[in-house]
């Protein structure tokens, strides 16, 4: 049994704001603490170990619901990108094996440096189902951290089929079917119908137009998704990835989005991408829609989004929206992968360098910061930077200083571009996040969305994954939460005094898995052996992919 | 002038031997021999610099015998050419290399001399910013480059080759000059973004293929990719200023049938920008 004797807790699950307690963890989990007479005989038998934390802070590991760390798009960055890495060598130290960083990371790096920030649980955010496999490979070499993969679903063909069909019940069977199949977590959807356009040569904005084969609108297939993940009782809800992302005055999609499906459970991906407005007027016509964003998700109760916070310098954005990365390309003349993944999805590559002096990124860059203040409840917004999207997840300790610290916030605002203030109200903003609220939204608001009920707090029961900070008094913010004193994970300690213990492990692998009827497999046959590449036999990812794996259950209701 | 001297040992740990025979050598990289980085240091901690070959870690004096004192001049004998990163990323000083030397020679540097008196390996001077480079001898290829994946290459400096030059010399190539006496291969200002190329041999295929902008200018006759139009003949009066330059700033020998003399000029490439330019010397 292990002791960490006078931790400050941080644990909002549990109600817990800076209480002075111990923590008993054994066999990887987080105990009671046991009787004296126990704790007596444990001491006689030499069998209990004290860590004295000294007062120092202690919160749940991160919990990181939105982030690419594996799978063929990321692998395709990897590839495309040998600048990315060449400065950002790591070496090989014991047990650890070496690798390359910076924001497209190898999977070993991915795994390091997400666990010396103090992070433990990661959701790749989207996987096309037919590369699985790659993605439960990269999983196999991912260490530390306990991971699982969104699967896209937003743009599949036998979706479509289903939903054109009328058919909820063949729709509802088909995504249990290919969560089972791609050993995936939960739904990713990714502008829904505005993909399948861009492979049909077409383009569509909002979610009320037609014009697709199957002739749907993007709102169709959201009530569908959002109603089948519902009845499902997937842990996590639709993963929403909204229509016209990126494009200046997209807020009024991704509200009608929100609105749309207010009576489902549903996350809002990288809200930050979908919160522009236009301004005709202005010289950029880029403008912010944080006020009226802010207003429908606080209005709402079950809504939930992560912010992809902008982080200046280099990104490599990569999605599966493969008209996005097109204008992207279009946009900053960079170099630019383009995939059609057959019947599924498609999806795209191009690196970015945000910049300081540039309005537009400052722009983006404000919106994502006003968000966070401008969400009254942190339960509903969480950290990210859809990592590497709008910058690397190596960024958080950073946002994390700027959220709660606003004269830090104000003096990086002098900074940026003159014009900064016309655009943005980000230096009237003066809220300061609180070490409870930065524990909600980096580990135990995740967590909850997530389903995850082991993860993100610090109850009895729950997964012994801890992190344990400096002082925020004596140290810089940013320096503390990049350099966690401990981390543990399932209870061992790996991280030490900001270095990774020489102790090489690999963590579990995250499923669910929803019941289905096994008609369904007759139902697709055809298609399925007609259209695609592979057969159906082989298209499932079998259990010799899979390491450790732990199955979330599918309930929902209390 | 004080120098500091290095001599590579007969018998150094990069040789791969067989019996008694020599079957190969392990690539050594020393981007810790800088000119600027020796002139600081004692001698001692000259004899302990970190040199890597393969996997393994070993000393300056493991391959070379040092004379002289610490200086801001460093002269190596001895066949290099299994040296990589040579003067890598350096800023002042002079090295001078008595011999063949192998890649990355001053890769990155941004100011001093580098004097090779032999053949030098590929990515020569890539993606440096400052300083100057001869060669007596050949250079590999990728001279004054980018680096896979990088948008500039080479970005101010000079880089003088006596002798020949492989393929995508100038690749990427940004500003700066490269002056090749004799032939170069193909692809030669790929991709180039600005600054200057003169080459006085023979050019290989695809010369300025994806060019934006810059100059390539040579003095025999060159195969021009349908991509660029041909514009004019003409007398260009920069070009003399520009040898005169080269001729006084760099001590480098241009025969007078050049100057004053009439060139014919082509811009490309108009699948770019179209705004780089080909100049073809017209023999009488």
């Amino acid at each position: 049994m292990l002791r960490l004797k006078n931790a400050v807790i941080y644990d909002p699950t549990n109600n817990k704001d800076g209480v002075k307690e111990d923590i008993w963890i054994e066999n990887g989990k987080i105990a009671a603490e046991p009787k004296p007479e126990v704790v007596k005989e444990l001491k006689a038998a030499d069998d209990l170990e004290e860590i004295d934390l000294n007062g120092k802070i202690v919160m749940a590991g991160g919990v990181d619901i939105h982030s690419h760390i594996a799978g063929p798009k990321v692998n395709s960055g990897r590839v495309l990108r040998p600048e990315d890495h060449r400065r950002d060598n790591v070496a090989r130290k014991g047990k650890l094996r070496s690798g390359v960083g910076s924001t497209v990371p190898s999977s070993y790096v991915t795994g390091y440096r997400y666990s010396l920030m103090g992070y433990t649980t990661v959701m790749e955010a989207a996987g096309p189902p037919m590369k699985a496999k790659h993605i439960h490979e990269e999983f196999g070499d991912l260490p530390y951290i306990d991971k699982g993969f969104l699967v896209l679903s937003g743009n599949n063909y036998f979706v479509l089929k289903f939903i054109s069909e009328n058919n909820q019940q063949a729709l509802k069977d088909y995504l249990a079917w290919l969560i089972n199949v791609t050993g995936a977590f939960g739904l990713k959807v990714v502008n829904p119908g505005g993909v399948e356009a861009w492979k049909e040569g077409k383009r569509m904005r909002g979610i009320d137009e037609k014009g697709t084969h199957f002739d749907l609108s993007p709102k169709e297939i959201l009530l569908a998704l959002a109603k089948a993940a519902d009845d499902l009782e997937l842990p996590h809800p639709i993963h929403l990835h909204t229509n016209d992302l990126g494009s200046a005055g997209n807020y009024k999609t991704a509200i009608n989005t929100m609105k749309l499906l207010e009576d489902y459970r549903l996350h809002i991906t990288h809200v930050q991408f979908s919160s522009y407005g236009k301004n005709e007027d202005s010289k950029i016509k880029f403008a912010m829609a944080t006020d009226e964003i802010a207003a429908e998700i606080n209005r709402q109760s079950k809504l939930t989004v992560d912010i992809g916070q902008l982080v200046f310098g280099e990104a490599t954005t990569m999605t599966a929206d493969g008209i996005l990365e097109y204008n992207l390309h279009k946009l900053s003349g960079n170099k630019w992968v383009n995939t059609d993944v057959e019947m599924e999805t498609g999806s795209g590559i191009v690196p970015m360098n945000y910049k300081k002096k540039n309005l537009v990124n400052d722009i983006q860059w404000a919106t994502g910061m006003e968000l966070f203040l401008k969400i009254e409840d942190p339960w509903k917004v969480f950290l990210t930077t859809d990592h590497p999207n709008a910058g690397p997840f190596t960024a958080y300790p950073w946002i994390i200083k700027l959220l709660m610290d606003k004269n830090y916030r104000k003096d990086y605002i002098s900074d940026l571009n003159d014009k900064f203030d016309e655009y943005t109200d980000l230096s009237s903003l003066d809220r300061e996040y609180s070490l409870s609220e930065i524990a909600v939204i980096s580990r135990s608001g995740p967590a909850k969305a997530l389903g995850l009920k082991n993860k993100g707090h610090l109850g009895v029961g729950a997964d012994a994954d801890i992190t344990i900070y400096n002082n925020i008094e004596d140290n810089d913010i940013a320096e503390v939460f990049a350099h966690p004193a401990y981390v543990f994970k399932s209870g061992k300690m790996i991280v030490k005094a900001g270095e990774l213990l020489d102790n090489l492990e690999i963590g579990k692998t995250l499923v669910t898995k929803p019941e289905y009827d096994q008609n369904i497999i007759e139902l697709i046959r055809e298609d399925f052996q007609k259209y695609y590449s592979i057969s159906i036999d082989n298209y499932p990812v079998t259990d010799h992919y899979y390491d450790k794996i732990e199955v979330i259950p599918c309930v929902t209701k209390e | 002038m004080t120098k500091l001297k290095l001599k590579l040992k007969k018998e150094n740990p990069a040789l791969i031997k067989k019996g008694k025979e020599l079957i190969g050598k392990i690539p050594v990289e020393v981007e810790n021999i800088r000119a600027d980085l020796i002139k600081k240091m004692t001698l001692a901690e000259i004899k302990e610099l970190e040199i890597r070959a393969g996997k393994e870690i070993y000393q300056l004096q493991d391959f070379f015998e040092i004379k002289g004192e610490p200086a801001e001049v460093i002269e190596i004998d001895g066949d290099l050419s299994n040296f990589k990163y040579l003067g890598a990323a350096m800023n002042s000083g002079t090295i001078i290399v008595n011999g063949d030397i192998g890649m990355h020679v001053g890769s990155e540097m941004s100011g001093g001399k580098i004097e090779i008196k032999g053949d030098a390996g590929d990515w020569l001077g890539a993606e440096m910013t400052g300083g100057i480079i001869t060669v007596n001898g050949d250079a590999g290829n990728y001279v004054g480059a980018a680096f896979r994946g990088d948008k500039l290459g080479m970005n101010r400096g000079l880089i003088y080759i006596g002798g020949n030059a492989g393929n995508f010399v100038a690749n990427k190539m940004r500003r700066g000059e490269i002056v090749i006496k004799g032939d170069c291969g193909d692809m030669l200002g790929a991709q180039m973004i600005a600054g200057s190329v003169y080459v006085f041999g023979k050019c290989g295929k695809r010369a300025g293929a994806g060019m934006k902008r810059g100059t390539i200018i040579t003095f025999s006759d060159l195969e021009i990719l349908p991509t660029f139009s041909y514009n004019i003949s003409y007398f260009p009066n920069f070009l003399n200023i520009a040898f005169k330059h080269l001729q006084h700033d760099y001590q480098i020998e241009i025969s007078d049938q050049f100057f004053n003399s009439e060139y014919m000029r082509y811009t490309g490439d108009n699948t770019e920008l179209g705004k780089g330019e080909i100049l073809i010397w017209k023999k009488d």
